[in-house]
């Protein structure tokens, strides 16, 4: 069993006495990639930052490739990428020479790889940055996250503004970088189809906690719309077990339920004296109904 | 090769996983077709690599495709002549229900359903997709 | 009329302190004047009895001019938002709303102006000079000068809040100007009224013009950088991150108010004591730099291999590669004008140690803000800049005995350490967290 690339035990963050994160716990083993979810303000830049040692943890701890995150030292920050939501480039430099710069910093840079990339994202690199439109931006700082071939991969809102092409295209990248079993990717991001094709570990934030996380497959398969129709009316007490919300209307009902699993089924159709249909969810669906 | 809507309810992996079962228990992926590398099928679907490796261990486990060194994942040898019958008659079960409740939310006849059946049938039996002859 | 009331308005009040310095200065301006001009004659000083002790009547004399600057400084939004503004897509949409914009600038900076040359005449009241003489004077190199500050305190401002800080001590320095063309009644009024009419004119001509010369200026601004774009070429890459990689353009950039300065002093003879103290506070700018050095550090955090504590060190070492060049210009400059106006050696020299000390000084002073700038960190910044002053008035009197001086600047030099090693811990517990990245200010070379 190989240690995890980043672990984090009961880590927590406050600010002026304001708690922006608190209780989380997890591991990120190598060859995942997590799709990190959740409302704006909901802990998600915060979490990266603590990952990445930006900021020193209040409570808890975090530690990536067995360092405290926030006295890395520079043999582990060599295998690590990072995409910021905003984004760090220098205005006055052309795209070629951010990438001279910043690949000056790494003891290996794959310009193979960013040259091709740059060319299949139509990135120019002649061009001045600060002359490059919000998309380009963005897709150079991606492409910078990239050429040192981290072992871990951290991106905050990577694609929020890169049109449906750009974004493919980015997904491949990701494909590609998450067949080598040995690496990994965490990613936040608000596009949530995104994130249900390419993840296999899903965190929602939610209220500065750790709301759900583990194995995305079966997310899909516990959290649920079950549709209930009875023959008759159905009584004011009736009550689906484990339902985050239900609505109700004569002799139908609709719950979100949390946690089923297919063997309820039929005890669940005798105990309510109804039909019982289970519906499974998009992951925007799920997402939004945790937070009705 | 496979139809892949990552935006269904049903997670990626049953419908990947069910879509081999279902060809190579028909047939349509006769014994030693080679299946797509797992990086290839990911890229080409654009989804993670570890749901095709998932699959692809678990029907590796189930029998139904062999691993070959150095060769990409193969269909198996079926061990049993092929799925049992009833076997593959479960595995049409929830789309025939989804017709008859579709008929029924549409307040057409038991009749009706299966006059729409025949003619899908039909209609499919002329679709240039299966290359295979079907046994008569 | 109702917008340009309302951007008018805004200048002056936008966030809460400025609103608060706004009405100080109201007050402290009106009401210092009215004392001054109501109360029986000061005359404390002169060997006369009076009512009032000498703090007193000193404060009584300095309240408007207080009041003065706090007004002017309470109008600093005014750059900061017109530049805003003016690069914002807005401007294109809204009903003239480019006009709106000059029109209020315009009435501010008048506003402001008409404020300084209303309490400049008032300390004329009891003199036999003719007040109306005074005021027409005042009027027209307040709003020379009014102009000219804020301009200074727009450049200033790009580079965050200690950039303001600095500029409105500069704004302080230049408010010199303005008492001497008064004072010396000789000097035609020709010149402040023509070069105002020149800088407006052209001002509002290009700004009102902008949309239709965006082009053609585009292709300039090409050129341009291409020309004196820097370009990487291996080595110096810390310097492009934080910002330090061009010192030549602050270098130059000193030049041009050196210049207008010396023009203007030499006219009006007060050269050698407003000199070495105008050069300090230009030494003080580099501080601006500084203080975004924590925030671009960021993007160093992750790529190189230092420690939190080394980073401090190459950064440090960075600007010291940086400080050279504005120093060297500052030097030069420094023996170059002492030398043409016959200074004597004694004030070059401690000019010289002066302006070393301005600017390292002002270096870490910009490095100790690693998070939002606290009333300590403010405070520190204000006592460093008067204390700088002091040792240059000290410096440039002749009469000021030589240990004195000395004194001084062993004790500046003394603060430098001890502000250096506040910087260093600061860095060394680093919380990017609370260092983030104004919005609108993008990393830059």
């Amino acid at each position: 069993m190989t240690s995890p690339y980043i672990a984090a035990r009961g880590l927590g963050k406050s600010f002026n006495g304001k708690p922006v994160l608190a209780e989380v716990s997890f591991t990120v083993e190598p060859g995942d990639v997590v799709g990190v979810l959740g409302k704006n303000g909901a802990g998600k830049t915060t979490l990266l930052e603590l990952v990445l040692g930006f900021t020193p943890a209040t409570a808890g701890a975090v530690q990536f490739f067995g360092y405290d995150s926030y006295r890395l030292p520079g043999a582990a920050k060599a295998r690590i990428g990072f995409v910021p939501q905003q984004d760090e480039l220098v205005n006055q430099l052309t795209a070629a020479d951010q990438i001279g710069v910043i690949a000056s910093f790494y003891p290996r840079w794959d310009d193979d790889l960013v040259g091709r990339l740059s060319r299949e994202w139509e990135v120019d690199l002649n061009q001045r940055v600060k002359n490059m439109s919000v998309g380009q931006r963005q897709k150079l700082s991606i492409l910078l996250g990239l050429g040192h071939k981290p072992d871990v991969l951290i991106l905050d809102e990577p694609v929020a503004s890169l049109d449906p092409v750009a974004r493919r295209q980015f997904l491949e990248q990701i494909i590609e970088v998450a067949s080598d079993g040995n690496r990994s990717v965490v990613f936040s991001s608000h596009i949530v189809s995104d994130v249900e094709r390419l993840a296999n570990k899903i965190w929602i934030l939610k209220d500065q906690r750790m709301y759900w996380q583990g194995d995305f497959d079966s997310l899909k398969d516990s959290i649920v719309r079950v549709h209930a129709r009875a023959t008759r009316p159905l009584p004011d007490s009736f009550a689906i077990p484990n339902a985050l919300n239900m609505q109700r209307n004569g002799t139908t009902a609709t719950a979100i339920v949390q946690g089923w699993r297919a063997e309820m089924h039929d005890g669940l159709a005798q105990q309510l004296e109804a039909e019982i249909e289970v519906e499974q969810l998009t992951l925007e669906d799920i997402f939004l109904e945790l937070h009705r | 090769m496979f139809i892949l809507k990552p935006h269904s309810g049903v997670p990626i992996y049953r419908q990947l996983s069910e879509q081999i079962r279902r060809m190579a228990a028909s047939g349509q992926l006769p014994p030693g077709t080679e299946l797509p590398s797992i990086r290839d099928l990911a890229l080409k679907h654009a989804i993670n690599p570890m749901t095709v490796s998932k699959v692809y261990a678990l029907l590796e486990a189930e029998g139904v495709l062999e691993r070959n060194r150095g060769k990409p994942m193969t269909v198996a040898k079926p061990t049993r002549t092929q799925t049992p019958h009833d076997k593959r008659l479960e595995q049409l079960e929830p789309h025939v229900e989804q017709v008859a409740l579709a008929a029924r939310q549409l307040e057409l006849t038991e009749k009706d359903a299966v006059k729409a059946l025949q003619e899908a049938w039909e209609k499919t039996d002329d679709e240039p997709l299966h290359r295979r002859t079907r046994p008569r | 009329m109702k917008a340009i009331a309302r951007l008018i308005y805004t200048s002056f009040t936008g966030t809460a302190l400025l609103r608060f310095i706004t009405i100080a200065g109201l007050v402290a301006g009106i009401g210092g004047s009215a004392l001054y001009l109501y109360l029986p004659p000061l005359i404390g000083g002169s060997g006369g009895p009076s009512r009032f002790s000498l703090a007193e009547e000193a404060s009584f004399r300095l309240l408007p001019v207080v009041g003065l600057l706090c007004f002017l400084f309470g109008a600093s939004l005014l750059p900061a938002l017109f530049a805003r503004l003016a690069t914002s897509h807005y401007l294109y949409v809204l009903p003239h709303g480019r006009t709106k914009l000059l029109v209020s600038a315009f009435v501010t900076v008048a506003l402001t102006s008409l404020f300084a040359a209303g309490i400049v005449t008032m300390y004329y009241y009891r003199t036999p000079l003719s007040l109306e003489l005074i005021f027409q004077r005042a009027i027209a190199v307040s709003f020379v000068t009014a102009s000219f500050l804020y301009v200074v305190l727009w450049l200033t401002g790009k580079s965050g809040t200690i950039g303001l800080l600095v500029g409105s001590f500069v704004m302080i320095a230049t408010l010199v100007l303005p008492l001497i063309f008064i004072a010396t009644p000789s000097t035609s009024l020709a010149l402040p009224w023509t070069a105002c009419a020149l800088l407006w004119s052209v001002f509002a001509l290009s700004f009102l013009l902008a949309p239709r010369l965006k082009a053609p200026l585009g292709r300039w601004r090409q050129t341009f950088a291409e020309l004196t774009g820097s370009t990487y070429r291996g080595g110096g890459e810390i310097d492009f991150l934080i910002g330090t990689a061009r010192p030549w353009t602050l270098a130059a950039g000193q030049i041009v108010p050196i210049a207008i300065a010396t023009y203007v002093m030499r006219v009006a003879a007060w050269a050698p004591l407003a000199w070495v103290f105008f050069l300090t506070i230009i030494s003080v700018t580099t501080g601006a730099v500084a203080s975004l050095a924590a925030t671009r550090g960021r993007a160093l955090w992750l790529r190189a291999r230092w420690t939190r504590a080394e980073l401090f060190r190459q950064v440090e070492n960075s600007f010291w590669r940086y400080n050279c060049y504005t120093l060297g210009v500052l030097l030069l400059l420094l023996v170059a004008i002492g030398d043409s106006l016959a200074l004597p050696t004694r004030m070059l020299a401690f000019g010289m140690g002066l302006l070393a000390l301005g600017t390292t000084l002002s270096t870490y002073i910009g490095l100790i803000v690693t998070a939002r700038i606290g009333w300590r960190d403010a405070a520190l910044a204000v006592v460093v800049i008067l204390a700088l002053m002091r040792t240059a008035f000290l410096a440039s009197w002749p009469a000021t005995p030589t240990t004195t001086i000395v004194s001084y600047e062993l004790g500046l030099a003394a603060l430098a350490l001890f502000v250096r090693e506040v910087a260093r811990r600061r860095w060394s517990q680093l919380d990017w967290m609370l260092c983030r990245p104004e919005l609108g200010v993008r990393a830059a070379s």
